[in-house]
């Protein structure tokens, strides 16, 4: 199962590698990793998706909460919260089919951020099931590439 | 004042008494200074000997060791003995020196990313980058290592941050932080009487923490007060006296079939300060299946990491073991438990030890009977194995081994740093012809402690312990177990000016070793012992 962590950490040299050379030393794998800065120049935030069970994800918590410049760091499926994701996905976009395919980006709330001459690129923000649910709807259009930012979460209450 | 100039009276002011250590071009400042100080350097001769001296003296004592290298390859030899202490939880504070600050990634001579490549393991490590943060980094530096559950931790300095005046002595430390972890033990209190009351077969078993803790003598009057038989890993060793009646020794692997008996037919282990690591318990899954246990640990993430626990404590052995103390359990139940537990402790005798050839067993023991009072040092081996099975523990913190990473040349340079230990116990080292090839430089830095050690070497001329597990898992001829040329170990103590003595007898060794001790030199013993002698080895299918 997709966990969410969220930590706050201290803005100090070296602390993503901490944290991520963690992830490799116990064996789990990093689905997505983000780093952001806060309203507190000295405090980072981080929002990492990772897959393991309960248990796993529970011990990497508790690992986590070892590293010294970690403030605070949760499981946020434990609690309300909310997570989006930016994704930019070039998909081509041959002239005689222009008009087709921004209608089409149109219906699904896409922004045009980029018109080339065979491609369009298009910005998305969402959650994980709805970035994914574009990405099938373009699939007959031909996708060209796509970036995604990474989720970020933030708890609700 | 510069940043050494105060890294030095801060290291005086701690109450550092030594300071184990190799010179070079990045640490230059530091060793002219140390020239103006109280602080006792000891030359090592290796950085891992200063790492392990630095172990050696903190495992003796709980204080915190203190190392000192250069850039580079001096830092990069201390790496082998961080990871040694990160693993026994070990206070250590590592200070490096750095090529200069404008010169970091720039590939210098003798740079290398010791920050980086450090992070795993130590508890926490420091790059400093400007003078003015040197008071509130060693002082963190210092909570770190010293505050919950110890590890190692280094600071690297850069040589220009050394040499820099500060504008300030002011230290703000942050670190570390406190966590609160929601399973106290009032929070469990009930559900511990609870587990203790439903358990017809309970038993307690101690690891390194209760040692580090100073939880001993409190955890051995809760066992008293239950009459409960008492186990312990290789690092829980000598936590609570060998005297009790209901200490059954060390389990695991290499442990005595008594202890590890006791612990496979219990329903109930509560454990303390342990890790549950795979020499202790191959096979955690199926043991927790098969009874329940209560586990308190300082540090959160050792709950539940490897054993499934029916409860879990977040505390200090020492505070859980007083906690524990005031809770009183239903005793009905547990007589015929304890009753049929204090016959076999009776029945338990030390397996007889043939006098034909000599053997490891055999000079374990009589040193056991006939010189108490000794701090126990061991490399890794067969030998450590035996020691950890035959010596008795007269002293609070006498047995001092690498356990965790099994770190063969620890032995010599932990004891040099354990013969600095404020109670002045003697030490004994025992060694193997394998492990003491790794860091027999070090000789070369005895003529300057102040008491004698005592080395006994066994040599079998084989690494004992890798064949030993060849042959479990494997058939047919070791490879590479064997070691010819052998060496002739004498030599290399005459060499370095110790008095060196040769025993391929029982009676030779029984005449000899009198002098040995009595002797107010270093001495060096070379024991010729049985190379078809194993060490303890327990399979759980086994259990008598």
């Amino acid at each position: 199962m997709k966990h969410t962590i969220v930590a706050r950490v201290d803005n100090k040299p070296g602390v993503v590698s901490r944290i991520s050379g963690l992830f490799t030393r116990r064996g789990y794998n990093i689905e997505s990793l983000v780093t952001s800065v806060t309203g507190d120049p000295g405090v980072y935030h981080l929002t990492i998706l990772v897959i393991g069970s309960e248990q796993e994800v529970e011990l990497l918590i508790n690992q986590l909460g070892r590293i010294m410049e970690v403030i605070d760091v949760h499981n946020v499926n434990e609690f309300a919260h909310v997570v989006r994701e930016l994704m930019l996905i070039k998909v081509s976009c041959p002239v005689d089919k222009r008009s087709e395919i921004l209608s089409l980006a149109d219906i699904l709330k896409c922004r045009v951020v980029g018109i080339g001459t065979d491609s369009a690129v298009f910005e998305i923000t969402g959650d994980e099931s709805k970035l994914d649910t574009i990405i099938r709807s373009f699939e007959p259009m031909g996708i060209m590439e796509i970036v995604r930012s990474g989720a970020i979460a933030i708890a609700r209450d | 004042m510069n940043g050494i100039q105060y890294l030095i009276r801060f290291l005086e002011g701690k109450q550092t008494k030594v300071v184990f250590g190799y010179p070079g071009s990045a640490v230059l400042p530091i060793y002219e200074e140390l020239q103006q100080s109280k602080l006792i350097h000891r030359m090592v001769r290796h950085e891992q000997g200063a790492v392990h001296a630095a172990e050696g003296y903190a495992k003796a004592t709980g204080r915190v060791g203190v190392c000192l290298a250069t850039s580079g390859p001096g830092a990069t030899n201390l790496i082998t003995g961080l990871c040694d202490a990160m693993l026994d939880s070990v206070p250590l504070l590592a200070i490096t020196g750095q090529v200069e600050t404008t010169s970091i990634g720039h590939d210098a001579f003798q740079e290398a990313d010791v920050m980086g490549m450090t992070i795993p393991v130590t508890k926490h490590n420091f790059l400093i980058k400007e003078a003015d943060s040197i008071p509130t980094i060693l002082e963190e530096a210092w909570r770190i290592t010293t505050t919950g559950r110890p590890g190692p931790v280094l600071v690297d300095i850069p040589k220009d941050v050394m040499t820099s005046e500060l504008s300030s002595l002011q230290a703000t430390p942050k670190l570390p932080r406190l966590r609160r972890d929601s399973r106290t033990f009032e929070s469990v209190k009930n559900r511990i009487l609870n587990v203790c009351n439903a358990s017809f077969r309970p038993i307690l078993l101690l690891g390194g923490g209760v040692v580090s803790a100073g939880a001993g003598e409190a955890l051995l009057a809760f066992a008293e007060k239950h009459a409960l038989p008492v186990v312990y890993t290789m690092m829980g060793k000598g936590a609570i006296p060998g005297r009790y009646p209901g200490n059954f020794g060390m389990v695991g692997i290499h442990g005595n079939p008594f202890a590890n008996l006791a612990m496979y037919k219990s329903d109930l282990v509560i454990a303390v300060g342990c890790r549950f690591s795979d020499r202790t318990l191959p096979r955690p899954q199926v043991f927790s299946e098969t009874r329940a246990v209560i586990h308190a640990d300082i540090d959160p993430a050792e709950l539940s990491k490897n054993v499934r626990s029916v409860v879990t404590v977040a505390s200090d052995a020492y505070i859980f073991a007083k906690n524990l103390l005031e809770l009183t359990f239903l005793p009905e139940k547990k007589e015929a438990w304890q009753r049929r537990f204090l016959n076999l402790c009776a029945q338990r005798v030390k397996e007889e030890v043939t006098q034909e050839v000599l053997t490891v067993a055999h000079c374990m023991d009589t040193i056991n009977a006939n010189y108490p009072g000794y701090r126990i040092v061991t490399d890794v081996g067969q030998h450590q194995l035996h020691a950890a099975n035959r010596m008795d523990m007269v002293l609070p913190r006498g047995f001092i081994t690498s356990g965790g990473l099994g770190t063969m040349g620890f032995g010599l340079p932990a004891s040099i740093g354990a013969s600095f230990a404020e109670d002045e116990s003697p030490v004994i080292l025992f060694t193997g012809d394998g492990s003491f090839q790794m860091c027999m430089q070090e000789l070369a830095t005895l003529p300057e402690l102040q008491r004698p050690i005592k080395i006994f070497l066994f040599d079998n001329r084989s690494l004992g312990l890798v064949r030993q597990w060849h042959d479990v898992l494997y058939s047919g001829e070791a490879s590479f177990c064997a070691l010819p040329p052998w060496p002739d170990f004498c030599k290399i103590a005459d060499a370095y000016g110790l008095d060196s003595y040769s025993f391929d007898s029982v009676e030779g060794f029984e005449s000899g070793v009198k002098d040995m001790m009595n002797s107010s030199r270093h001495c060096l013993a070379v024991l010729h012992t049985d190379p078809g002698e194993k060490a303890p080895f327990f399979r759980e299918r086994s259990c008598p």
